[in-house]
């Protein structure tokens, strides 16, 4: 009777152990911000930021074919105050197997996908420019971009 | 009373200070040639004598009035003369009246400096008007000729030269 | 009793491993995000070009040409400038006396232009004041041609005269 017991209660908690083993996702960004330089539009159509962001990733417990990606969207258009400048005047080049992107946007666009398990934390640098004009109002822009690694 | 004038006060020099945020300069250099330039221009003519008994015409006048345009750019300080002469006297085949007997009265109608009058000749230049410095100028000739019993008849005719002189 | 006794230190082992296991698994966030911040300060700024250095007036008959058109042609002018979008942009235009040809003088008011492009206007030259050239309410660059004229006349003195115009474009 009690080992009877005594395997029951083996196989329940191994079966609530095979429930808890979920995709276990790392994700880091550095640094937490930079900056685009302001220039003269007429010898600096494309504006370089002034360093490039470093972007750690890792999916594991995906199992083998569990699909995952990484994404990158903005939060807003670059404002201020009242005055914005348009978030798609944003482009990105990024270290392979990254993709790079021509505009940047509010909605999430696919930077990288896999499937299955990583063994080390990834990590790839992106570096952002910022297409110039005389048009832009006089201000302090900012705007959030943000990183999301998911499983569907 | 004293507070409202300070206050007065430090509005107006706050106005009067426009401070820009930003500013450029550029420069352009603007050049202007004026060249010595002579026009005349001569209306009205020719001028004819009608036919008259010397005994009640004794001065032919011409009813055509001569109008005459003299325009010159020069030095501030340069003198224009306009001068007149005639190529012969008053001729009509083998016949002549003297160039002698013409004269004109002169009178502005811009400007100044048209000669009040002048009697005409072949053999010199006579001064029609002159001018110190640029200007448009403008002015009239009324011709007369001393009529005689003594002239051949005949269609008598003579060219008369105006030289306007631009230093 | 012993076989009892071994089965149950083996049935305590498995129990010991299975929670083990158990416990070395974590619930992992998903989806998961960071971020960082992106910065760019726009500041006023002003930037002109005058497409030309010089501009030529040459000799003519007044009568035939009452206004003389420089040589070269309209100035081609591009103004650039940042601002708040609140407040103005402006091109404004000076001579620094009068053309000048030794002791003689031509008004300088006898300079006109016409400004052709958006926000350019047309204007007559002075000496004494500031005239405004071109006006906008915003950021931007802005392409225009000014040509320029000079009253002819009969009473300008023979000389070779000349002046300097000085373009400011600014913005608060």
């Amino acid at each position: 009777m009690k080992l009877a017991t005594i395997a029951l209660a083996a196989l329940v908690v191994l079966g609530l152990g095979r429930e808890a083993r979920a995709q276990q996702f790392t994700l880091t960004v550095s640094p937490a911000s930079f900056t685009f330089p302001s220039n003269d539009p007429d010898l600096v159509p494309i504006i370089a930021a002034d360093q490039p962001v470093d972007i750690g990733y890792k999916a594991a417990g995906m199992g083998k074919n569990g699909a995952w990606h990484l994404s990158i969207r903005a939060n807003t258009d670059l404002v201020s105050g009242g005055d914005s400048i348009s978030v798609t005047n944003i482009s990105w080049t990024a270290g392979a197997p990254l993709a790079s992107g021509t505009a940047l946007t509010t909605s999430d666009q696919t930077l990288y996908s896999s499937i299955g398990n990583m063994t080390a934390i990834q990590h790839s640098l992106l570096t952002f420019s910022l297409a110039n004009s005389w048009t832009y109002k006089v201000g302090n822009y900012s705007t959030t971009i943000v990183f999301t690694l998911s499983a569907p | 009373m004293k507070k409202v004038l300070l206050t007065l006060a430090m509005v107006t020099l706050m106005a009067g200070a426009v401070a820009f945020a930003a500013s450029d300069t550029k420069n352009l250099t603007i050049n202007a040639t004026v060249s010595s330039t002579a026009k005349l221009t001569l209306t009205g003519g020719p001028v004819n004598f009608p036919d008259a008994d010397p005994d009640v015409t004794s001065t032919i006048t011409s009813a055509n009035v001569v109008t005459i345009d003299a325009k010159a750019k020069t030095g501030s300080a340069s003198a224009i003369t306009l001068t007149c002469k005639a190529n012969t006297d008053l001729t009509s085949g083998g016949n002549t009246i003297g160039i002698d007997q013409i004269s004109w009265d002169g009178a502005d109608t811009i400007g100044t400096g048209f000669a009040a009058s002048g009697t005409m000749s072949n053999a010199a230049d006579i001064a029609v008007g002159g001018w110190t410095g640029s200007g448009a100028r403008q002015g009239t000739q009324t011709y007369k000729l001393v009529n005689s019993w003594t002239y051949a008849t005949g269609s008598y005719s003579a060219v008369v030269v105006y030289t306007l002189t631009v230093p | 009793m012993c076989r009892e006794l071994r089965q149950l230190k083996i049935g305590g082992w498995l129990l010991m491993a299975m929670v083990l296991v158990a416990a070395a698994d974590t619930r992992a966030q998903n989806p998961l995000t960071a971020s960082t911040t992106a910065h760019f300060a726009v500041t006023a700024q002003t930037k002109l070009a005058v497409s030309a250095a010089i501009l030529t007036f040459p000799n003519s008959d007044p009568d035939t040409v009452p206004m003389i058109q420089a040589s070269e042609g309209g100035v081609p002018i591009t103004a650039s400038a940042r601002n708040s979008g609140t407040n103005q942009v402006i091109l404004s235009v000076v001579a620094s006396d009068d053309l000048l040809s030794g002791v003689n003088r031509i008004n300088i008011s006898q300079l006109r232009w016409t400004g052709s492009g958006p926000g350019f206007v047309d204007g007559t030259m002075s000496k004494t004041t500031a005239q405004t050239a071109g006006l906008w309410t915003t950021s931007g660059s802005y392409s225009g041609t000014m040509t320029f004229a000079l009253v002819n006349s009969w009473t300008y003195a023979v000389g070779t005269y000349g002046t300097t115009l000085t373009y400011t474009l600014s913005t608060p």
